[in-house]
């Protein structure tokens, strides 16, 4: 059965680091804003209100980042098993050209060549 | 026919001396390749450091400014994005082991080895010439020669592996940085968010009392003409007249010397990118018997590696700076 080769994942389409960039956008301005909104506050339920308001964003930028990455985790790990692979068939290459028989291959063919040419040379 | 044997030996010369190159530049591609690799991992491993304090930091920022503490949502989330920084991070770590094997494969002098077991194999070329049943006898300049055929040989064979191995590093390095591209906007962000989170809860220890900005008004002090004392400065923080603007300064000088910051990162996050394109086109070069731009490739290295540098040459003042000493 052949391997399964990791391929590249698909290109999210444009909308969807738009909607990534809104949520980020929203998160920044109302955490950049919050201290002077949370003095301005006159009563407790604004107060709430507002922290609310930011957990929620905290919430949906932190859930779009780690879902995002996620989507890409089974990538990742086909990815890193298809490295694993590589690695170990370089590491088998070396040891395969470290082998004797390998050498004597090579030599062996040299050997042939060389008397071949002895021949040749003697005609 | 001297002819014709002079011009076997010369195809057999330049044969060699044709594939003696190879191997020295798979050593430049594979050190190159290796660092490229490392230095990528290092920069994933300072997110994934960051988003171990980011949860520490936003609880004592809730205590000190009324924001709630982050729901046990954001912190399984943080935790997932750590999750998946770090799998990135190793993903580079076995780039790097991967190119580990290809150095090997290339500091390998397997054609001296070849030479040297053909030597002790055979005590002559015509003992091991008999022994595979070929009678003709073999002179000693052809012994000289099968020897050198042998190396030859041995040393086409570990160059077309080289070149393998180089296609395969290339085709994994094309899918690692397609990944890398299109994953750039997020990690460039939680950098940001990271830097923001750092920057925001420094302030807001600061506004409590829990810190002196004595590293950055030092800097700013002209030490040559004035001698800096600690006391008075904590006298005019805490009581002097232009208290209040003294301040609103700090925060402005932090928060332009962390936007300084945010355009680093930025420039890092695209970096990982074109650093492994760069790499893609050395492979190529080496597999089509071009030369390397080894110089280019380094230089691009050491840019990046300045920058991973830097950026950590912050965090480790931000850490050890006594400005968030009580």
């Amino acid at each position: 059965m052949p391997r399964k080769t990791a391929s590249a994942p698909a290109t999210h389409p444009q909308t969807q680091l738009d909607v990534f960039r809104s949520i980020e956008t929203n998160y920044w301005q109302l955490d950049d804003g919050f201290d002077i909104a949370y003095a301005a506050c006159k009563t407790a339920a604004q107060r709430k209100q507002l922290r609310d308001t930011l957990s929620a964003a905290e919430d949906a930028y932190w859930a779009a980042v780690a879902d995002a990455l996620a989507d890409n985790s089974t990538f990742v790990q086909a990815l890193r098993d298809d490295l694993d692979r590589k690695n170990a068939d370089v590491k088998h290459l070396l040891e395969n050209l470290k082998s004797i028989s390998a050498f004597l291959t090579a030599a062996t063919e040299a050997t042939r060549l060389a008397a071949a040419l002895a021949r040749l040379a003697a005609v | 026919m001297h002819a014709r044997r002079f011009l076997a030996l010369v195809a057999i010369l330049v044969f060699a001396s044709g594939c003696a190159s190879t191997r020295p530049a798979a050593t430049v591609l594979a050190s190159q390749g290796g660092t490229a690799s490392r230095t990528v991992e290092a920069a994933f491993a300072q997110t994934e450091a960051d988003l171990e304090l980011a949860v520490d930091r936003r609880i004592l920022r809730a205590a000190l400014t009324g924001r709630d503490a982050p729901s046990p949502r954001v912190q399984a989330d943080i935790e997932r994005v750590q999750a998946a920084i770090q799998a990135r991070r190793r993903l580079c770590g076995d780039l790097a082991a991967l190119y580990d094997g290809f150095a090997a494969l290339a500091s390998y002098d397997a054609s001296a080895e070849v030479t040297a077991v053909f030597a002790d194999v055979s005590a002559s070329t015509n003992a091991f010439a008999r022994a595979i049943g070929d009678s003709a006898v073999v002179t000693a300049p052809m012994g000289d020669l099968a020897t050198r055929l042998a190396a030859a040989t041995t040393t086409s064979i570990q160059n077309g592996r080289l070149k393998k191995t180089s296609a395969v590093i290339r085709e994994l390095l094309v899918t690692v940085r397609t990944l890398i591209e299109r994953e750039a906007p997020l990690y460039a962000s939680v950098r940001e968010e990271l830097e923001r989170g750092s920057l925001n809860t420094s302030l807001a220890m600061y506004r409590s009392g829990f810190g002196r900005p004595h590293p950055l008004l030092r800097e700013l002090l002209d030490t040559g003409t004035f001698s800096y004392d600690e006391r008075q400065v904590n006298a005019a923080l805490e009581k002097g007249p232009q208290k209040a603007a003294i301040d609103t300064a700090i925060v402005q000088i932090v928060q332009r010397r962390v936007a300084r910051r945010f355009d680093l990162e930025r420039s890092l996050v695209s970096g990982f990118a074109s650093l492994l394109a760069q790499l893609e086109l050395e492979h190529r070069a080496f597999e089509a018997n071009q030369p390397l731009d080894a110089r280019a490739l380094g230089e691009r290295i050491a840019a990046f590696r300045q920058m991973v540098d830097l950026l950590a040459d912050i965090r480790d003042e931000r850490v050890t700076s006594p400005a968030l000493e009580p």
